[in-house]
């Protein structure tokens, strides 16, 4: 263990401050963000993995530049030495030939891609392994040993940005600051544009989505990559080539970065069937007009049933000495504790674990990328703290550290920029399956905020003298809102108004669960498109979890709903301000407007129920018309034209007619028709110009219950045009069906 | 030497259209020393927007289609003639283990063309009753004994023990409840009797092909009625110690098969599976029709 400021025993207090600090930080870039405990996307999928919060340790790891020139020089031979390995295994095989592998062993590994026999020769692809990552641990004598190797989807980079981001922010670096790893980025995206002979290669990165555990990595890399995050559906295989279905049409793939390991990449070839995967995507493999980092196949490195020969059989094929020897717990008989894998005793640093400081062994990932110029190690890896409790094989990072290298940053070796990317234009390069969240994202987050000013409203509601037991117009409003029913009236509880107050909070209290499942669809879908949105957007949906959190837990404190409030206008804030304008603003926005005319047309429809309902005193009837003001945030406006009680003609105008309020019918209608036409929706136009001109033509006295049928119709065109507009141009991923023969054969009775 | 022409066709009906269709079809059959392509097809309703005839690993020829258009049913037609004969048994008298160490010695190209089908794969491995197994093999596969004669012992022991039921096992049925239950498909005594051979040592690859069948005595034999088939293939040794790949059905208990034509061979099923695909659409819902007409052209059985 280095001497090193940081390290200096620090008091427990100073280390706790930091603590909170770097959580609240990693909260706010996003990671604290967790996806994966939300309870149901759009499409219905559900979302059923556990949430993986992770913390980062305030004291880091840190290596002197000596010891990272020995990892350095370690890792590479690793990584040259599995890529001679691939080359030979997919290759000549000569290891087979000469009797070092037995080939029943190789065969019999489902890590063996037989598709990817003989690839090498028929490739645009120009090695196998374009990035890397290997597990080490020192021992306390100080000796490395790997433990694991990354070669399918090697994952962690993007984590140890955020946390290098963070950590940068608290920790004290006595005068001698880590190594940056900021080129890292650069030579990420050096090594996939090397991955291909062709010039100019357009490269995507495919995740499985959401659902995988490893989703926050996958797209803080891609966000600051700058390439598309894509799903298995946004893809499709033509002609041994492969393409990216976007708004704009099919767009030609070169490079596919992919984050799913090799088994799940083609149900083609695998015959089974998960949500990740591109039918035929090996097709374009074969016939290699498609690059792939990693390459397919190089999965077979981690096979568990072939990591004890690499070390032996690499020896013999390289002729050197492997300098990281591999220890796998997966080898290792019986005891997967870390020192029982190594032999001998792990190196033990001090971790903060329940505000003390205590000793634990770290597993370091280091990362490299290869390019036409070299290798590259990141100075920097991904730290994991091993408790008690903790296989050193799992990647649960319940508690990460950052690990810094000490020493002047070294001007690196290897040019990030030699051989240029196509900037790719995310305003017009739009995959369809984006489009598809933005839309949702734009309408959870419009119905969000209308149901939480309602709930509000109530929350803030003054005592009355007198209750009949009637659920109040505000609750019908808010159950309207929610799509709920309407609370039954409670004759027993009549006249109280310690019952009102109950009635009140159950009404809440029903409606919040409607509020906490638009802000999880919030969260959910702005998480599969975060490169669309700006990174301040990221933060305030961070904070939404938490608020989404406390509303669960007190559904009708108005502070809570407040912080909920502020949030949705600063998101709605930053969707107007910081978002470029494009296809995919065009289609969020046109959801979002579409979603405020429903939202006004259903309060309107309330205002004319509660106007004509005959139970209703005056000021009954008056208090219902201001709940139906202020769930459309038009109250102010309101005082503002007219200094009078409420009249219902008046809220109608304003709710409905006036296109000077942003918030009602009329303007929301005109907002979806420039939505529409800046996408090039022409047959929509018509249609919602048509349905406007309806609308307007209500101003025209009309009696109450033709009035509220013809609304009912409005909303009607509405919804048809909104569908059609979905269905048409955010094709829903269709559901694959495998395909099987099977032999039977009733004739070969003998 | 016997002329077959073969008709295979696999029609498929959606329950509702799908608008996208990929498949890979083992349907065309391939040379090997007893066995002779005259000429092959395979043609599909609708029309595919993509062909393209590749080979695999093993040498197989694989036709991989696409069809990108909506369409509500998909049928391939697989039509060759193919000349055959009955291959000679390997003259080798080598026991069994003998052969067994000569393959794991292998080196050069035949390490690599005959050792991949030592390989257990999970088709053609028990997880849970390798107990089953085992005893099988050890019955059979007795120190000292002939390699032919104990492959043949093996053939006759599953044709005796095992019964044919196609409504005992599926497409997806592990090894060891065909072991638990001794009931299945050719598809499952082949498997079975690649995984004894593996299991013991020697080499041994799946084979799918198809069968001759001939009609009960008296009736007219029905159009359709014949069967795509599988068995499998050992390894007895070297060609210059009289050894050689030798075809054993055990379905029928035939060493070797007299009227059997072979597609394509693999480590098992999944490797020659006949077609295999991936529709996208709204629903799951598909009707899968499979008719096989396998047609003595000529026979003469001057001609070897």
């Amino acid at each position: 263990m280095k001497s090193f400021d940081v390290n200096e025993p620090i008091d427990p207090v100073e280390l706790a401050r930091r603590q909170g600090t770097i959580d609240r930080l990693l909260m706010a870039e996003g990671a604290g963000y967790i996806v994966h405990d939300l309870p149901v996307r759009s499409d219905g999928r559900s979302v059923g993995l556990a949430s993986r919060p992770w913390r980062l340790d305030p004291m880091p790891y840190v290596l002197d530049a000596d010891e990272f020139s020995w990892i350095e020089g370690a890792v590479t031979r690793r990584m040259q030495m599995l890529e001679a390995l691939l080359d030979d295994l997919y290759g000549e095989r000569r290891l087979v030939a000469d009797g070092v592998v037995d080939p029943a062993v190789l065969w019999g590994s489902p890590g063996y891609r037989l598709s990817a026999v003989g690839a090498a020769s028929r490739r645009h692809q120009r090695r196998w392994l374009s990035t890397y990552a290997v597990d080490v641990v020192r021992t306390a004598d100080g000796v490395w040993f790997a433990i694991a190797d990354h070669t399918d989807t090697p994952a962690g980079l993007g984590y140890a940005l955020l946390d290098r981001n963070v950590m940068t922010q608290v920790a004290d670096t006595g005068g001698q600051p880590p190594r940056t790893i900021d080129s890292a980025l650069a030579l990420m995206r050096r090594a996939l544009v090397d991955t291909t002979t062709v010039e100019g290669p357009r490269v995507v990165m495919l995740t499985s989505g959401i659902d995988h555990p490893a989703y926050v990595d996958h797209s803080y890399m891609a966000t600051q990559l700058g390439f598309n995050v894509v799903e298995g559906p946004d893809l499709v295989v033509r002609d041994g080539e492969l393409w990216l279905q976007t708004l704009g049409g099919l767009e030609r793939i070169d490079v596919l970065h992919r984050r799913i390991v090799d088994r799940q990449l083609d149900p083609l070839e695998t015959n089974t069937y998960g949500s990740a995967g591109i039918p035929g995507v090996l097709l374009a493999d074969e016939a290699g007009t498609l690059a792939m980092a990693n390459s397919h196949g190089t999965g077979v490195i981690e096979d568990p049933a072939l990591i004890s020969l690499w070390d032996r059989v690499g020896q013999a094929l390289t002729g050197e000495e492997p300098w990281l020897r591999l220890r796998s717990p997966r080898l290792a008989l019986g005891s997967t504790r870390i020192d029982d894998v190594l032999g001998r005793r792990a190196e033990r640093v001090p971790c903060l674990v329940d505000g003390r400081v205590v000793e634990h062994p770290v597993v370091l990932r280091f990362h490299a990328v290869a390019t036409e110029d070299g290798i590259a190690v990141i100075p920097g890896a991904n730290g994991r703290v091993i408790e008690a409790h903790d296989d050193p094989t799992l990647p649960t990072p319940s508690r990460a550290k950052d690990v810094w290298v000490l020493g002047d940053d070294v001007a690196p070796a290897i040019a990030a920029d030699a051989r240029p990317a196509p900037q790719v234009d995310f305003i017009t390069s739009v995959p369809t399956r984006a489009a598809d969240s933005l839309y949702w994202l734009g309408r959870a987050s419009e119905r969000a905020e209308a149901v939480a000013r309602s709930m509000r409203v109530i929350a803030v509601a003054p005592p009355l003298a007198t209750w009949s037991g009637q659920p109040t117009p505000a609750m019908r409003l808010l159950a309207a809102l929610t799509g709920s029913a309407v609370p039954t009236a409670d004759p027993a509880g009549a006249g109280t108004d310690s019952t009102l107050a109950g009635a009140r909070r159950l009404s809440v209290q029903a409606a919040a669960s409607s509020l906490e499942f638009h802000i999880g669809s919030m969260l959910a879908e702005s998480a599969s498109v975060r490169e669309f949105l700006s990174t301040t957007t990221g933060r305030v949906l961070g904070e939404m979890v938490d608020s989404r959190q406390s509303l669960a837990q007190r559904p009708d404190d108005v502070d809570a709903l407040d912080a909920i409030l502020f949030q949705l206008s600063a998101f709605a804030g930053l969707w107007s301000e910081s978002v470029v304008r494009g296809p995919a603003w065009y289609f969020g926005d046109f959801a979002k407007r579409y979603e405020r005319a429903l939202v006004a047309i259903t309060s309107a429809s309330m205002a004319m129920r509660i106007d004509t309902d005959g139970s209703l005193a005056d000021p009954g009837r008056r208090r219902g018309l201001e709940a139906v003001l202020g769930a459309n945030d038009s109250l102010v406006a309101y005082r503002r034209r007219h200094r009078s009680d409420v009249e219902l003609d008046a809220v109608l105008a304003l709710v409905l007619h006036d296109q000077r309020n942003p918030r009602s019918a009329a303007a929301s209608i005109a907002g979806m028709i420039r939505n529409a036409s800046a996408i090039g929706w022409t047959a929509g136009i018509g249609r919602l110009e048509s349905v406007a001109a309806d609308l307007a033509d209500q101003r025209e006295g009309i009696d109450a219950g033709d009035a509220l049928a013809k609304l009912a119709e409005v909303a009607g065109v509405l919804h048809a045009s909104a569908a059609e507009l979905t269905s048409t141009r955010l094709v829903a991923p269709p559901h694959p069906t495998l395909v099987r023969s099977r032999l039977a054969d009733p004739g070969a009775v003998a | 030497m016997t002329r077959y022409r073969i008709s295979h066709r696999t029609s498929y009906r959606y329950g509702l259209a799908v608008t996208d269709a990929y498949t890979v079809a083992c349907l065309l059959p391939r040379d090997r020393t007893f066995q002779e392509v005259i000429a092959s097809t395979v043609v599909t309703t609708p029309k595919p927007d993509e062909f393209v005839e590749t080979r695999d690993v093993f040498g197989n020829r694989i036709v991989h289609l696409g069809v990108h258009h909506r369409h509500d049913a998909f049928e391939i037609v697989a039509e060759s003639v193919v000349d055959t004969r009955v291959p000679a048994v390997p003259t080798t008298d080598r026991p069994w283990e003998e052969v067994a160490r000569v393959a794991a010695d292998l080196r050069g190209r035949p390490a690599i063309s005959v050792g991949a089908y030592r390989a257990a794969t999970r088709a053609s491995t028990p997880t849970t009753r390798a107990d089953l197994l085992g005893a099988l093999a050890r019955r059979i596969f007795t120190p000292g004994r002939p390699v032919v004669e104990a492959v043949t012992d093996l053939s006759q022991q599953i044709f005796d023990t095992y019964t044919f039921d196609s409504t005992a096992t599926d497409w997806a049925t592990p090894l060891d409840t065909v072991l638990e239950r001794q009931r299945g498909v050719c598809q499952d005594f082949a498997h079975l009797a690649t995984a004894v051979l593996r299991w013991v040592g020697l080499p041994s690859s799946y084979v799918s092909g198809y069968i001759e069948t001939e009609p009960p005595e008296g009736q007219v034999k029905s159009i359709g009625a014949d069967a795509s088939h599988a068995w499998c293939s050992v390894w007895t040794g070297s060609p210059d110690d009289g050894g050689g790949w030798l075809d054993v059905d055990p379905t029928n208990h035939q060493v070797p098969p007299t009227r059997h034509v072979a597609v394509g061979w693999g480590r098992d099923y999944a490797d020659v599976a006949p077609v295999r695909g991936v529709v996208l659409g709204p629903s799951a819902h598909q009707i899968m029709d499979v008719a096989v007409d396998v047609t003595r052209l000529e026979s003469d059985p001057e001609r070897p």
